[in-house]
């Protein structure tokens, strides 16, 4: 996929996510798109799209809804390389291997994010943000899937993923 | 050199890492005060946030409106009737004017101060808020060009929300009480000398402690500011739902139910301090 498509993908999750979510919440959350654009850029697709893109997205959420700037830009970086690794051990083009990838990222990313702010006096509780991340898993999941619907399927297809059938290697280019 | 070249990925990431980092410790040091470019950003984001969240209001709006017929036009009644009774009582205070500009008159001859009239309200609507973290921390569509400033005390219809934590011409970003450990001192209205101090629980509650260890607060008092420090008294914070004598630190404990739904807010006033 284009880097300009790309980029319109991630300002457009993030004024989804901070403005029309709003509006359309479970038990006052919201999923979170950034994360799942983040996963998707880094392991269904290839190159570092979702390292830089979670690196600057990150800061601007930090900028506009944290005391801190730095925690989010930190776990979607983190979350990012942790993708890029697991995509040597799961196929990517399986949707249970997307569902597993989704939650891996939603418990890494809340992990880390809540170790950071708690280390500058952050006042959250691990219990509370845990029972927070519950929900989260679920929504990011949902949104994960649709998001994989609609334009992971797009990636290029390599020899070593499974239903590569060698004929035609790209499903869109 | 062989060694840096071989090892380029970790030593990009590390260096990646210790940038973020020092950003962290930097804004945790300078805490509520932006870069200019950070200010910049934000005003940007503002700009883009507020006519997509009138687009999402108005859409979310319609879809409940098509939803709910029956219960808004139950509630459009019960409006009509309320109405009615606030008119019914408007004409009795209309009476009450008189004596009250007496009373103006009385205080401005004694030289009477009013805590009021340092301040003035103004309202803004809330356009963004990331609710996929758990931080209650959004922006609104005033800013410095309305009179808002730092630390500007930020209410709703219910009660207390918290402070403005930083402000560009046409935004404010807004932290609630529930994030904060910044300590409010309350007053419990039933009894006004019952004094206290409240802070968030870090499990998005508000939880306190009375400043007498023998104070008779019950479940249910309501919680009011009591004006001591940056919160101007008289603004309701919450109920007590549990007390509880903490034999540790020797203090009377009280959780408290905020009055204000902090997962759906959308219009606030802030209160601003007059120069």
């Amino acid at each position: 996929m284009k880097r300009g498509y790309i980029l319109l993908l991630f300002i457009a999750g993030f004024i989804l996510q901070s403005t029309m979510m709003l509006y359309i919440n479970l038990l006052g959350i919201t999923p979170n798109i950034i994360l799942c654009l983040v996963v998707l850029f880094s392991f269904v697709y290839e190159g570092n799209q979702g390292i830089i893109y979670g690196i600057v997205f990150g800061l601007i959420q930090d900028i506009c809804f944290s005391v801190l700037i730095g925690p989010a830009a930190i776990s979607y970086f983190l979350v990012a390389l942790l993708m890029i690794e697991i995509k040597r051990f799961l196929h990517r083009d399986s949707m249970l291997n997307i569902f597993l990838a989704s939650l891996i990222a939603t418990a890494t990313y809340y992990l880390i994010n809540w170790g950071i702010i708690a280390l500058f006096g952050g006042i959250y509780s691990f219990l509370y943000v845990a029972k927070g991340t519950v929900i989260l898993l679920i929504l990011n999941s949902i949104t994960m899937i649709i998001l994989y619907q609609l334009i992971g399927k797009r990636s290029i297809r390599y020899p070593q993923d499974r239903y590569y059938s060698g004929k035609n290697p790209y499903y869109y280019k | 050199m062989k060694w840096y070249q071989e090892h380029s990925r970790l030593i990009i990431i590390l260096i990646i890492l210790l940038l973020l980092l020092s950003l962290t410790i930097a804004s945790f040091i300078n805490q509520g005060s932006n870069s200019w470019l950070g200010r910049q950003i934000e005003t940007v984001t503002a700009f883009v946030q507020e006519p997509v969240s009138e687009a999402g209001k108005g859409i979310s709006t319609t879809i409940k409106g098509i939803f709910q017929f029956r219960r808004l036009l139950a509630e459009n009644n019960a409006l009509k009737e309320e109405i009615a009774e606030l008119k019914r009582e408007l004409i009795d205070q209309t009476l009450l004017q008189e004596d009250l500009a007496e009373l103006r008159d009385l205080s401005s001859a004694l030289n009477f101060k009013n805590p009021q009239d340092d301040f003035s309200h103004i309202t803004g609507t809330v356009i963004a808020i990331d609710a996929s973290q758990w931080f209650r921390i959004f922006t609104v569509n005033i800013g410095s060009e309305d009179g808002v400033h730092k630390d500007a005390v930020v209410i709703n219809a219910d009660g207390l929300i918290g402070r403005v934590l930083e402000v560009g011409e046409d935004w404010a970003k807004v932290i609630s009480i529930i994030d904060e450990n910044n300590r409010v001192s309350f007053q419990v209205f039933r009894d006004l000398s019952l004094l206290g101090i409240l802070s968030g629980d870090g499990k998005g509650g508000i939880t306190g402690y009375m400043l007498d260890e023998n104070a008779s607060v019950i479940e249910g008092d309501v919680l009011i500011t009591s004006g001591m420090e940056l919160y101007p008294r008289g603004i309701p914070i919450g109920k007590v739902s549990r007390v509880v004598w903490d034999k540790d630190a020797l203090l009377r404990m009280v959780e408290i139910d905020p009055a204000v739904n902090f997962n759906n807010i959308q219009k606030v006033t802030v209160i601003i301090t007059k120069p």
